[in-house]
């Protein structure tokens, strides 16, 4: 498991992600991040969906509701213009982030970014 | 078998109660629930571990509750719901609101004996607070004084001689030290006039230093550096002079040094341990107390040491080197004890922490009151609150109807919970204004009482809004609690059914214990009470040795001395005079001497106590002879070789059947003849134990007069004995206390106490028995139907009456029980304060509790009469 605040930190850059992907319901999404992370991440879904709220609330996600075969409907998460934006904006903030610590530590430890 | 669906259902049911979900975030978490125990048992879980397992991994309702609250309000406005819910929640509380204003309408005498039981506690409890305050704050208002510090020893923290100097010389820590003395009143004279001014201070230059009070006239670096000079207070400066300047007017001073006025100062804050009305500049004597470098460890002066530290001594550090530095000195001096007695005691502690002093340079207060005031102030309080949680709860059978539609419309328990507290906070505000209005109209009748000159600012005072506020919820919150948690507990099928009309009997037991509570605490009150008006009683009317009444004492200055004869004879002309005579005041610790006599074999040192008068000392007092002979001017001898003797005295002395003839050496007596023994004199207050005397004669002026005036013409008598004065001494004021006033005075602390518990136990007994009132109203109100039957059977009167009241006299008896032993302890300590005191004795308790339970009585018979006497027909008529 990754420490507490670290995990905190990134659950918002990683929903974007995860959505500019392909629409997801909640569940779906902590299933997803668990397999992604190998473990190393669990998200409670008392913190999930507040979040997931809270983007909403923001305009950065829009959600609707689909049935379902397997039970009740499920309510899909999926990304809108503005949510891409700040998913922009986010993804050059944490690569920003990462040279100041591959500075630090040298070029061995460099993640490469990929774009 | 575990049913997934049920489980389902009453998990979501533990979400639903919260508020800070919608409908459609629980469908939310409940898929995201079966999404998991699908994939659980797809592993090969069972359905209900799966079920466990996954409820458990979204977290707790109470936990979601929290993450969800942040989102809330931005979801309801997303969806622009927002001010729906506003709406809804305004709508409840107006709701809530309504319908507590229509009962307090409907219900006029609870609502009364609700907000004026508790505004009358809110009341005292301001009172008791401004109170407090006041005492709390002693001596703050000086920016200097955390850093004030008084040099003393105990009992009596007085300085010696050379001290202040001393210290100065040798600690450099300390930055100002000053030496002040406090005679209770100098004469003063000014331009063929004089006068006595009271509380003045003598003091040297640096005592503004210590104590800077800021000067309106005059450079504080320089007055009071001469002999000679005077500051005066703004209202002592205003009483002379009026508008006019007065630096530069001098005032003659006891007849022998001539004084300057140089400063004026603001006047000293009541607040200040020590007050005064003119600051005197030291003179010789004083000045030598002040200025000598060497100590005299043994020469005691009657003035008070206190030093200004520099900021960055600690006073423990600097405490110990004074102590070392005693020491060492007393080395010297082995006559003396060698353990150091000085110790620093901080200036804003003087006054609530003097308690082991006696000769404080002022009266000072004891901590002890102020916890016993506030835990009388919180007592009276909290009956009040006890009334509203009786009446509420007693009251109960009306709510529940509403109670039971509220939940059946789909009210939780924690609105209706939240719907009876606002219902008691509410009463609390309204107690608010009444109580102020109490406390303001009260304020001017108990400041007197507390010898405070107490205030209240409500709108200056951020404190005072602040404690309203917290009273308020504190208040509303303990009164209700219970009733909100009683009422809201209430099953809506089981009242809504026909049985609801049995809910009136809930609670009963604990409102039972709640009233016994309630005339515990008063009546403890009551008694304490009680107990002090005896014990004052008794010490007032105990005879001391001598007649204290209508004696009139005055000191003899040195000008009367040489005509003392003729100005005797004079008074003794007055027809209002029966007896006239020089000598020691008795009965208020006044002595020519004292000393301990050293014990014979196997026994104990015994005190005794030499007073002295003239010829006709003991006929002007009434001290009444046991055996022997009165002084008398015919024998020679008697100067010399006479002593009067008191009947303890004469057993110490271990002399015989009749003493007369004997003799005996003590003092400065060396084998004097016994001629006389007179009965035990108490010559110091009751709180101490009687101590032998001896008489001796002291033919001539004495330091005072006493002067006997006959029964009935005591206004003619002080206007003869005042003229006669005016004619022998016409530069002094007449100036005089009678015997008994100052013998009373030494109870005052006592007569305080009593007065202020007389007070505080009359209102916790009308607290209480309003609440009782109350409680007794619904109670004849709910059997109204029961007594018409009774009465048109046949019940008389007085049989419906005695049927209405036994349970709360019960009540009221089995208070008394609890009562009387707290009440017992607690007084039986109070009475160890003196030697002489009352047996509380069953009388005072039956007395106590008679009355208590007469108020009781008459409280609850006046609603049980009306019932009784109410026309049978209507109450059977009323459906």
């Amino acid at each position: 498991m990754l420490p507490k605040a670290l995990i905190a930190a990134s659950l918002k850059p990683i929903m974007l992600s995860l959505l500019a992907e392909r629409d997801m319901y909640g569940y779906e999404i902590t299933q997803r991040v668990q397999t992604l992370s190998e473990g190393k991440i669990r998200w409670a879904a008392s913190k999930l969906y507040p979040v997931l709220h809270d983007l909403e609330n923001r305009g950065l996600v829009a959600s609707f509701w689909q049935p379902s075969e397997s039970g009740p409907a499920r309510k899909y998460y999926r990304l809108t213009v503005k949510g891409q934006g700040a998913l922009e904006k986010t993804k050059q903030d944490w690569l920003d982030l990462n040279q100041i610590l591959v500075k630090l530590w040298g070029p061995d430890l460099s993640l490469a970014p990929s774009m | 078998m575990f049913n997934l669906e049920k489980a389902l259902a009453s998990w979501r049911r533990q979400f639903k109660h919260r508020r800070a979900f919608l409908a459609e975030d629980l469908d939310e978490l409940e898929r995201h629930l079966r999404d998991h125990i699908a994939d659980l048992v797809a592993e090969g879980l069972e359905e209900k571990a799966a079920f466990r397992q996954a409820a458990r991994a979204l977290g707790a309702s109470w936990e979601a509750e929290a993450e969800y609250r942040k989102v809330y309000w931005g979801k309801l406005s997303r969806k622009h719901r927002r001010l729906d819910e506003f709406l809804w929640r305004l709508v409840m509380r107006k709701n809530y609101l309504k319908i507590a204003l229509r009962n307090l309408r409907r219900q006029k005498t609870y609502a009364f004996i609700n907000v004026f039981g508790l505004a009358v506690g809110l009341a005292t409890c301001l009172l008791i607070g401004a109170f407090i305050r006041h005492e709390a704050s002693f001596d703050r208002f000086h920016p200097t004084a955390d850093r004030v510090y008084r040099v003393y020893k105990t009992p009596q923290p007085t300085s010696m001689l050379g001290l202040t100097q001393a210290l100065e010389d040798r600690f450099p820590e300390i930055e100002h030290a000053t030496l002040v003395s406090r005679p209770w009143q100098q004469l003063l004279a000014r331009e063929g006039e004089s006068f006595f001014l009271e509380d003045v201070v003598y003091a040297d230059s640096q005592f503004l230093d210590v104590f800077p009070f800021p000067l309106l006239r005059g450079n504080p670096r320089e007055v009071l550096a001469g002999p000679g000079q005077m500051v005066l207070t703004r209202s002592t400066a205003h009483r002379f002079f009026g508008d006019e300047d007065p630096i530069g007017k001098t005032f003659m001073v006891e007849n022998r040094e001539e004084y300057t006025v140089v400063g004026v100062m603001e006047d000293v804050p009541s607040n200040a341990h020590f007050r005064f009305t003119a600051l005197f500049s030291l003179d010789g004597r004083a000045r030598q107390q002040r200025y000598n470098s060497a100590v005299q460890w043994n020469r005691f002066v009657g003035s008070y040491l206190y030093v200004l530290l520099d900021e960055h001594t600690r006073p423990e550090a600097l405490e110990t080197k004074i102590r070392a530095f005693e020491a060492e000195e007393r080395k010297a001096l082995p006559a003396l004890s060698q353990e150091p007695q000085l110790r620093l005691q901080p200036l804003t502690s003087i006054h609530l922490h003097a308690t082991d002093l006696t000769q404080d340079i002022a009266p000072q207060s004891d901590t002890r009151y102020l916890y016993l005031f506030s835990a009388i102030g919180l007592l009276i309080l909290l009956i009040a609150c006890v009334n509203y949680m009786n009446l509420a709860t007693a009251r109960s059978a009306e709510r529940a109807k509403e109670v039971g539609v509220r939940k059946v419309i789909g009210a939780y328990r924690s609105q209706l919970i939240n719907q009876f507290l606002s219902e008691s906070m509410l009463l609390a505000l309204l107690a608010v204004p009444l109580a102020l209005a109490l406390a303001y109209v009260a304020l001017p009748l108990i400041a007197p009482l507390m010898e405070r000159p107490l205030s209240l600012h409500l709108f200056e005072d951020g404190l005072l809004l602040a404690a309203l506020g917290g009273g308020v919820v504190l208040i509303g919150l303990l009164a209700g609690s219970y009733p909100a948690l009683f009422l809201s507990r209430f099953h809506p099928v089981r009242v809504l059914s026909s049985h609801g009309r049995s809910m009136g009997r809930g609670g009963l037991m604990l409102r039972r214990l709640l009233v016994i509570f309630q005339f515990t605490v008063a009546m403890v009150l009551f008694v304490a009470t009680a107990v002090m008006i005896f014990q004052l009683d008794y010490i007032q009317n105990k005879r001391l040795g001598f007649d204290q009444e209508h004696v009139v004492s005055f000191s003899i200055p040195g000008a009367l001395k040489e005509s003392y004869e003729t100005f005797k004879q004079e008074l003794l002309r007055q027809p209002a005079v029966a007896e006239a005579t020089s000598g020691a005041p008795p009965g208020i610790g006044w002595a020519t001497a004292w000393t301990d006599m050293p014990a014979d074999d196997g026994e104990e040192e015994w005190p005794l106590t030499l007073i002295e008068g003239d010829y006709s000392y003991l006929e002007t007092l009434g001290i009444k002879l046991v055996a022997g002979r009165a002084f008398e001017p015919e024998r020679s001898t008697d100067a010399e070789e006479a002593i009067i003797l008191s009947e303890a005295a004469a057993r110490r002395f271990n002399l015989p059947e009749d003493p007369t003839g004997q003799r005996v050496s003590f003092m400065w007596f060396d084998d004097v003849e016994v001629i006389g023994v007179v009965e035990d004199i108490h010559n110091t207050s009751l709180h101490e134990a009687l101590v032998p005397m001896a008489i001796g004669l002291r033919a001539g002026a004495n330091p005072r007069m006493l002067v006997r005036l006959r029964a009935g013409m005591m206004q003619d008598g002080l206007a003869d004995v005042a003229s006669v004065w005016q004619h022998f001494v016409p530069d002094r004021p007449f100036q005089f206390k009678f015997l008994n006033d100052q013998i009373g005075a030494q109870y005052q602390a006592e007569q305080k106490l009593m007065r202020l518990f007389t007070l505080f136990s009359g209102l916790a007994i009308f607290v209480a028995c309003l609440g009782l009132f109350g409680l007794a109203s619904f109670t004849a109100e709910a059997r109204t139907k029961e007594i018409g039957i009774r009465k048109a059977l046949g019940a008389s009167v007085s049989s419906i009456i005695t049927l209405l009241s036994t349970t709360f006299i019960k009540l009221v008896l089995v208070a008394f029980v609890v009562a009387a032993p707290l009440a017992y302890f607690a007084m039986q300590q109070w009475l160890q304060d003196f030697v002489y005191r009352i047996e509380i004795s069953w009388p005072i308790f039956l007395m106590a509790g008679l009355a208590a339970l007469g108020i009781a009585l008459l409280t609850v018979s006046y609603q049980a009469v009306r019932a009784a006497l109410a026309n049978p027909v209507k109450a059977l008529r009323y459906e």
